[in-house]
């Protein structure tokens, strides 16, 4: 009887291992970084990787409810580049001699902000009933939307970099309560994930969007609105792409059209690396955050220990490929 | 999913994009073991390197 206890202890112990084997080992070279080199718990670095995570975690959220659902959603990383540009055009300063749109009134910040969710939106809408009614699979619907955007946001900088943003906007990055560590943007990412901790476990939309993710079937014979859900989901991930984009462009002080390149796949890292199946069905906002943590950690650490920087993508790309591979190991072992 | 609503039983799941790609893996997982323990090795050794 109690050896038997003891097998499933074990066993329960090794899944635990298994679930969490990138975050544990990321965790102990955090450890081992601090160590050899004390600043790294230092405020500034605090900082800086609590603004990075932030960032990051706004638009791997918006992309888990995608994987969630089966799907997937490339045209994230182009969707905010696209929004930091919008935003960075509308916000520049009136005194600049090269303004992008010389006779453009100043708009309020907050005004901006409501365009650039406002245009991102569409942008979603579009993904998701391309995906929902036409579909297509999400890989390929959002592959088109992310060259498109891409291609708009060419157009409409004239592939030139926009600078000379006013104070009010940059503040949202510098800017702080109390604590340097407390800035506005880590609050604003806290108030995203608990929007979407409640969107996810305490509203229907979530309860609907896991339903889905499950068995998609089975969700429509219940009565969900499958296509409906579909189209909700992409449009909030857009959403929260234009709110990074925008969010980056102030910490940057600028933008361009490479503006967040790449971001998608940091995103789908740090969901997968957080617990959120590729599979569908499964994922929790505290993953994602805490995935994209990880990842964040991991490119410090880097810094830290003088990898060259050849080398980090390297480093980074492994990382990815393990997590894919202990994903899958997971899938094939519970078949 | 039509013949199982026919005799009462729920739909079966529906495969996403990755689901199917994972099923064409035909990997025993023993073996998919020894290809993360390679991956885990070459991570270390570009650490190494990245860092001498």
């Amino acid at each position: 009887m109690q050896s038997v206890a003891k097998e499933s202890t074990s066993k329960k112990i090794s899944k635990l291992l298994m679930d969490n084997v990138i975050i544990l080992g990321i965790f102990i070279l955090a450890v081992v970084v601090s160590i050899l080199r004390p600043n790294f718990l230092g405020e500034s670095n605090i900082r800086n990787l609590l603004g990075n995570t932030a960032i990051r975690f706004i638009i791997a959220v918006g992309v888990s409810g995608c994987l969630i659902t089966k799907g997937t959603d490339l045209s994230a990383g182009r969707v905010a580049g696209f929004a930091a540009c919008m935003a960075a055009i509308m916000l520049q300063r009136s005194d600049y001699v090269n303004r992008m749109i010389p006779g453009l009134p100043e708009l309020p910040v907050f005004v901006v902000l409501l365009v650039v969710l406002a245009v991102c939106a569409v942008i979603g809408a579009i993904n998701g009933s391309v995906v929902a009614f036409f579909k297509v699979p999400p890989f390929i619907a959002t592959l088109g939307m992310q060259t498109l955007v891409y291609g708009i946001a060419l157009v409409s900088t004239g592939a030139q970099p926009i600078g000379s943003l006013r104070r009010e906007f940059t503040t949202l990055a510098t800017g702080y309560i109390g604590n340097p560590i407390v800035s506005y943007i880590a609050l604003i990412a806290l108030a995203v994930g608990t929007f979407m901790w409640v969107l996810y476990n305490k509203m229907r939309h979530g309860k609907y969007m896991y339903a889905i993710g499950g068995n998609e079937a089975a969700a429509e014979v219940a009565g969900i609105n499958v296509n409906r859900t579909k189209v909700r989901i992409y449009t909030l991930a857009a959403m929260l792409y234009g709110l990074c984009g925008f969010l980056l462009a102030a910490k940057s002080g600028g933008a361009s059209v490479n503006t967040a390149m790449g971001y998608e796949l940091e995103a789908i890292a740090g969901c997968t690396i957080g617990g959120v199946s590729v599979n569908g069905g499964v994922g929790k906002v505290s993953g994602i955050l805490i995935g994209v943590l990880v990842f964040e950690v991991l490119k410090i650490a880097m810094q830290f220990m003088g990898l060259k920087s050849d080398y980090t993508y390297i480093v980074q790309g492994l990382v990815i490929i393990i997590a894919v591979a202990l994903d899958l190991r997971k899938y094939l072992a519970k078949k | 999913m039509s013949e199982n609503n026919e005799r009462g039983l729920s739909p079966e799941p529906q495969k996403g994009f990755k689901e199917r790609m994972y099923d064409k893996v035909k990997l025993p997982v023993w073996a998919l073991d020894i290809i993360i323990a390679v991956l885990v090795i070459a991570l270390v050794v570009s650490i190494y390197l990245g860092t001498r």
